[in-house]
């Protein structure tokens, strides 16, 4: 059985559809990209899985069930939505109390999840005075709350320095590690691309690819690159061959269509130098661009 | 339910302005009760009896329910306003929807 499981699922404000028929699942104990440019439906997506937002048709599921109906939801399922939901005036620690207390989790509970996150010597200090990072980090040990064993955060990377995003990755690699199941979306994609197995791309509500990481760059072009300093007669010999060739600067080009050993023996054949050569592989933001047309939030 | 009674309450033990509001209302609650027994017997002022009585009853609890106004109208704006009610709401028990899971449920977001 997924973990995650959206069939279907659409989201009508007025005249804006926010999400179209979205259709994707989750299996257990993956760490899951879920991507999208601004405005593509992701955190819509998101508040429908965790039953704050009602769906205008399809279904939205964790663990098997729509969110408002499991029984103890705060063990099943820690969300981080956004880096508010903290009264200013309330210390840290008391804010997971009372999250505790309102889930029935032993309030005890709330200095691991200080500890856990990395805020233990904060937590007596109140929330107004955090920083947006330790906001989310207070974010994360709310969700961490229950021990859940499904994560669902929302841009969890947003406002963490260099530092907390390698924290986060370690700590989002280690959850999965223990079994649990992470949809995390993010438009940090290096950070996604380091953490997760599979990702889940949107764009304007619709499903644009679900894949696992390896197999979406796979797919994609890959470009070899060449320093020689004879840049035209490579590219016309490239050229015959049925090889795609861009003049990037002096001395150098990068070939599409062809293999680093295609453009060896290429340049062999033509007795063209060559200094440098290299193959590059397509990112997962060469891609995310590539099937999203690199636009953001749309009018 | 017991829980989110429970849960509230702490939220209110946690927080400055419920300390000050309730230590206000009870500083003006003793301080309405000394006035008037101060009064009681003076000119123009009825003596310790059943008048007296009924005012020692009534007079402080008008702070006191003021000042449980103020509280829920601030506790239930506060909720709104710093986005708490959203994480209550995700991590208590399924029940019927409260005024502030409705709010949260019809907020538009992308």
């Amino acid at each position: 059985m997924a973990a995650i499981s959206v069939q279907g699922l659409t989201k009508r404000f007025g005249d804006v559809l926010a999400v179209d028929q979205l259709n994707f699942e989750i299996d257990q104990g993956t760490v899951a990209g879920f991507l999208g440019p601004n405005g593509a439906g992701k955190t819509t997506t998101l508040r429908m899985l965790l039953g704050l937002v009602a769906p205008t048709a399809g279904t939205a599921t964790v663990a098997g069930r729509p969110y408002r109906e499991l029984p103890d939801p705060a063990r099943r399922v820690g969300a981080v939505l956004e880096a508010s939901g903290f009264h200013p005036g309330r210390s840290a620690r008391d804010h997971l109390r009372v999250l505790a207390v309102a889930a029935g989790i032993d309030p005890g509970r709330a200095d691991q999840a200080l500890e856990l996150t990395g805020l233990a010597a904060a937590g007596r200090r109140r929330v107004g005075g955090f920083s947006l990072g330790m906001r989310q980090r207070l974010g994360l040990a709310g969700a961490l709350l229950g021990d859940p064993e499904v994560l669902i955060l929302d841009e969890p990377a947003n406002g963490l320095d260099p530092e907390g995003v390698h924290w986060l990755r370690g700590l989002v690699r280690g959850l999965a590690d223990e079994g649990r199941t992470v949809l995390v979306s993010s438009h940090v994609l290096a950070e996604v691309a380091q953490t997760v197995d599979q990702v889940v791309i949107i764009d304007r509500g619709r499903l644009v690819a679900q894949s696992t990481l390896a197999d979406l760059t796979a797919g994609a072009d890959r470009a070899v690159r060449v320093r020689t300093p004879q840049p035209e007669a490579l590219r016309d010999l490239l050229v015959a061959s049925g090889a795609r060739v861009a003049l990037d600067g002096p001395g150098q080009l990068t070939v599409t269509g062809a293999t680093t050993e295609q453009v060896g023996q290429a340049a062999a054949a033509g007795g063209v130098v060559l200094h440098e050569m290299r193959f590059e592989r397509s990112n997962l933001e060469d891609v995310f661009l590539e099937l999203t047309g690199g636009k953001g939030e749309r009018p | 339910m017991t829980r989110l009674v429970h849960s509230e309450l702490l939220k209110l033990r946690t927080t400055r302005t419920a300390r000050v509001l309730l230590t206000l209302a009870a500083a003006g609650t003793a301080a309405l009760v000394a006035v008037v027994l101060l009064l009681a017997g003076r000119p123009g002022q009825p003596a310790l009896g059943p008048d007296a009585l009924r005012l020692l009853v009534l007079v402080p609890a008008q702070p006191l329910t003021l000042a449980a106004l103020v509280l829920g109208v601030l506790g239930m704006a506060g909720e709104l306003r710093h986005g708490t009610a959203t994480s209550t709401f995700l991590v208590s028990r399924p029940s019927a929807p409260t005024p502030c899971a409705c709010w949260s449920w019809s907020r538009p977001s992308r």
